[in-house]
């Protein structure tokens, strides 16, 4: 997983260098403070995810957001901006820009984002082939039983290597991450089917018993599925 | 004879009085006006000064936001002795904000001021920020409307220096010129020189109006371009010396 911040004031890349190493140690940063040094170096690197400052000296953000866009379309981006760019917000999110923060960053704001960016990009994160294989395991059978075991045996692999492995790349244990995929999963069935009972919901995102899912339901999302889906009325 | 010039003295009596009568109730309503215009003027003047207090007083947002994020970066990555000294900065730039100060402060006040403003910038743009003084420490106790010097050098912030890429160059001058001194504050910003920035009423345009209010000699206010094409913020006024001077 490679991430480019790029920002004219030194302080604001290495508070931002400092949050996204502390939830994501794993990560490779570059920084860049202008975007003549961001082009260089994404002409070398293949950088999945970039920070832009949307105000800066010479070029803009929205500019060089244009000219990465062109260059490699799988690079996804979040804008930083000073509190009184809004104006600038509409302009940034129509580069399909993932989101924007508003600086001073606040931690909490920053994770949200990144959660966002990982719920759709998991695999980018995972760096041996064996655990972007679980992950590619999950999002094909997360509705079937799996368990770890079975997957490295597959591979094959030792499995309590594989399990430290997955827990190193990804942040989370293989159970954990497997159970928040499932949670994703049922809450996009929640949307789409809302003649759908609770059971059913269960069944098809994976969760042995409807009993199971709501409780599980409850301690991630702090609300049962039933309020959820009344909440998406 | 002296018949005549009985009824004469008597249509004339009444007609002369009448006049008198007329003249003084003239007299009257033309010493009401000017204490009328005075009190006018006086108002004015009030309203003008209450005016631009609360001006003065306004912390531009932009600035107060990058000082939060500024100590927010140090205290994150750990550079708590820096943080602390530009919360100190910081504290010191406000306490001024919001001291009630006379039509006319000592240079040297408001030098301080200026200082804390451009440690906090300091912070932000780190050793890209070049900043030099020249001042002539005879000038120290000379007086300066507030917020002259602080807000040319928020101006080369805000206009030229936030838009240059690569090195900063921000240099201030103070110097006399026989009855007048002037300030000077040059950048290396890239910016061109709008009209609007003594239209709006905040920044230049303040000082502009206060130096009108205050001086009935003549004052300046100009921004130039110089050959090296930096940016030149001028204030000349009459030199005023302090207390401390005397």
């Amino acid at each position: 997983m490679k991430l480019l911040i790029v920002d004219d004031e030194h302080l604001e890349i290495e508070q931002i260098r400092f949050l996204i190493n502390k939830h994501f140690p794993m990560w490779d940063i570059f920084d860049a403070e202008d975007a003549s040094i961001a082009m260089r170096i994404l002409e070398k690197e293949q950088i999945n995810l970039a920070f832009l400052d949307i105000h800066m000296p010479g070029e803009s953000g929205l500019e060089l957001a244009k000219k990465l866009k062109q260059r490699s379309i799988e690079t996804d981006l979040i804008f930083v901006t000073a509190y009184q760019d809004f104006a600038y917000v509409k302009q940034a999110l129509q580069l399909h820009a993932l989101d924007y923060l508003v600086k001073p960053v606040i931690e909490k704001e920053l994770i949200e984002v990144m959660n966002k960016y990982l719920q759709t990009h998991q695999q980018v994160v995972a760096k041996s082939s064996a655990v972007q294989h679980v992950l590619r395991k999950i999002e094909t059978n997360f509705h079937q039983k799996l368990n770890l075991v079975e997957i490295a045996n597959e591979i094959p692999i030792n499995a309590t290597y594989l399990s430290r492995k997955f827990s190193e790349e990804i942040g989370k244990t293989f159970q954990e991450y497997l159970t928040f995929y499932r949670i994703q999963k049922a809450k996009v069935l929640l949307k789409k089917h809302h003649d759908w009972s609770m059971t059913m919901i269960a069944e098809h995102s994976g969760f042995s018993s409807q009993h199971h899912f709501s409780n599980t339901f409850k301690k991630i999302e702090t609300m049962t599925p039933s309020q959820y889906k009344e909440k998406l009325r | 004879m002296l018949f005549s010039f009985l009824i004469f003295l008597g249509v004339l009596c009444p007609i002369v009085c009448m006049v008198m009568l007329f003249m003084l109730k003239l007299i009257d309503q033309e010493l009401d006006y000017l204490e009328l215009e005075n009190a006018r003027v006086k108002l004015e003047k009030e309203l003008q000064e209450s005016e631009y207090h609360q001006l003065n007083q306004r912390i531009q947002p932009h600035f107060l936001f990058n000082a939060l994020n500024s100590f927010l970066s140090l205290t994150r990555i750990g550079r708590y002795d820096e943080m602390m000294r530009g919360m100190e900065r910081f504290s010191l730039f406000l306490r001024y904000k919001y001291q009630e100060k006379d039509v006319l402060v000592p240079f040297h006040s408001e030098l301080k001021h200026t200082e804390n403003y451009v440690s906090i910038q300091q912070l932000r743009f780190g050793n890209r920020l070049h900043v030099t003084y020249e001042i002539n420490s005879l000038l120290d106790t000379v007086m300066i409307p507030p917020y002259t010097l602080q807000t040319l050098v928020e101006n080369a912030f805000k206009h030229g220096l936030e838009k240059k890429t690569g090195d900063k160059v921000l240099r201030i001058y103070f110097t006399r010129e026989g009855n007048w001194v002037c300030i000077r504050v040059i950048d290396n910003g890239p910016n061109k020189i709008e009209d609007h920035y003594f239209k709006n009423g905040v920044g230049l345009d303040n000082i502009n109006r206060r130096f009108q209010l205050l001086f009935d000699l003549r004052s300046e206010l100009s921004l130039t371009k110089n050959i090296e094409g930096h940016t030149v913020a001028t204030a000349r006024w009459p030199y005023i010396p302090g207390d401390e001077g005397l």
